[in-house]
């Protein structure tokens, strides 16, 4: 098991893992790898578009202790991975309105202290503005037409000066019948459009279909504080 | 000496800032008072409520973040056991128990033709022990029993739907009928849902997959979508169907609003009025 140049993030014959924040426990049936006293769980990029993301060689920086406001936690696969990344001294505001999904996310963030449920509409971030704090990384995964306004909307509102926010591009459920790279073109072009400079695109296949990971920045973007990843 | 200058109401609570944003004070919804001519931060006066924002960003908080939001989720999401949710729970599974009764009942129907090859209905069953092994009858006997439990279930759900609609949306019922309004109460997801909907959407409730493909391929426009499951439309000729529809989903649709706002019964009234148009 080596760390990769990802903070948080290890390897093991190409398969990546994080230090298990609540040994003993598996959320999903990840299977779970013990080395040298230490518990990892196994991060599979065909469940979580972050870790295909990872597969890809972006630049996805997270640091111990970042604030992170994440959109469309879903059941909370990937928020768990982020968890065990950003440590206890980090946040994550998991946002959902699916009452049926947060009922294994409410279950995630019983064991992890550092995972916030936020039962909301990520499309009317007024409803939970007296509910988080600002944050440094906002991190959206929901399956809306309008994903770009509803980002920026929440950018606008919650993100810390030079935050830095990672969407996943849904191309299917923003255009059935266009090409999904045409799709997220127009994404990043509305996005470029409200004013963000955008970093890395990528599509994920072949790990997720018709689906790109996209990472933007709005401003002054923040000084490389231990960015040890050089993609 | 900081001013305190702002005052910030916060789930994890009430906060007084200075006018650099240091915290002066923090605690219940009373401190407000302690200080003079405090300027309240919202959401309109975005550059303060961003800051206050930032000086909320300190993982001393983050015990007070996480109770307070589980709380309030927990508020939340108790609200979800609601008369909505019975309702669309018990549709989903009266369903659910008459696709088993049907799978059971196909099931008798195969085995018992192994007895009598002309049997058609389950009613003879009764016969069998005559002629069949004593052994080989308990069996099919056990599944009979099973069969009418099932159907004993539907109708003490049935049962069950009626009264909560009675009491929940009685306007909606006595148009639509029980089965219907539950329907149209599980599509749109709510009553409140259905309540704000316009009656030519009720109409085609249903029937997205034909209105989407009449908004792309501009094929002809869905006459209905469930609301088909009324009498009145079911027994209408062909011709008529469109018109019944748009009829009943007016109806429907003011029953709907009558019952999220509580107002009084007028139900007979009309189903009346459809009747007689």
């Amino acid at each position: 098991m080596k760390q990769t140049s990802y903070y948080g993030i290890f390897e093991n014959e190409q398969k990546f893992y994080t230090k298990n924040l609540t040994t003993g426990s598996a959320f999903f049936n990840e299977s779970l790898l013990r080395l040298d006293s230490v518990e990892y769980r196994y991060f599979d990029p065909t469940r979580s578009k972050f870790a295909a993301g990872l597969k890809k060689k972006m630049g996805l920086v997270f640091h111990d202790g970042d604030v992170v406001l994440y959109l469309g936690a879903s059941h909370g696969y990937t928020v768990s991975y982020l968890s065990d990344i950003i440590g206890l001294k980090g946040i994550i505001f998991a946002v959902d309105s699916a009452y049926k999904v947060f009922r294994s996310l409410f279950h995630v963030s019983t064991l992890r202290h550092n995972v916030i449920p936020i039962y909301a509409d990520a499309a009317k971030p007024a409803s939970y503005a007296r509910n988080i704090c600002a944050v440094d990384v906002i991190y959206q995964d929901i399956a809306q037409k309008e994903q770009a306004d509803i980002f920026d909307a929440n950018y606008a509102l919650y993100a810390k000066e030079g935050a830095v926010g990672i969407l996943v591009v849904k191309a299917r459920s923003i255009d059935v019948t266009a090409q999904p790279s045409k799709v997220t073109e127009g994404v990043k072009k509305k996005m470029l459009a409200l004013g963000y400079t955008v970093l890395e695109t990528k599509m994920l296949d072949p790990f997720e279909q018709d689906h790109a990971l996209m990472i933007v920045t709005k401003g002054e973007r923040l000084k490389k504080k231990s960015s040890t990843h050089t993609a | 000496m900081p001013t305190p200058t702002y005052y910030f109401a916060h789930v994890i609570g009430h906060f007084v800032f200075d006018e650099n944003f240091g915290v002066v004070d923090s605690g219940e919804e009373k401190i407000r008072k302690k200080y003079p001519n405090l300027i309240d931060i919202t959401e309109q006066n975005i550059s303060a409520y961003k800051q206050a924002l930032v000086a909320l960003k300190n993982p001393h908080y983050l015990p007070l973040f996480y109770e307070q939001n589980k709380a309030a989720v927990r508020r939340a999401l108790r609200t979800i056991a609601n008369n909505d949710n019975y309702i669309i729970q018990t549709i989903a599974s009266m369903d659910e128990v008459t696709k088993a009764r049907d799978m059971l009942m196909h099931r008798l129907g195969e085995w018992c033709s192994l007895f009598y090859p002309e049997i058609s209905k389950t009613k003879d069953i009764l016969s069998l022990a005559v002629t069949v092994d004593a052994k080989d009858a308990v069996p099919i006997r056990q599944l009979t029993a099973h069969i009418n439990e099932l159907s004993d279930l539907w109708n003490a759900q049935l049962a069950y739907l009626k009264k909560v609609m009675d009491g929940y949306c009685p306007n909606m019922a006595a148009v639509a009928g029980y089965e219907l309004a539950g329907r149209l109460i599980t599509i749109s997801g709510s009553l409140e849902k259905l309540s704000r909907s316009t009656s030519s959407e009720i109409q085609v409730l249903g029937a997205e997959k034909a209105f989407f493909r009449h908004l792309m391929h501009q094929t002809p426009l869905p006459k209905h979508g469930i609301i088909v499951l009324h009498p009145l439309i079911k027994r209408a000729d062909d011709a008529k169907k469109g018109k019944a529809a748009r009829a009943i989903a007016e109806k429907i649709s003011i029953a709907a609003r009558v019952d999220y706002f509580k107002g009084e019964y007028i139900g007979d009234k009309l189903r009346k009025d459809l009747e007689a148009s």
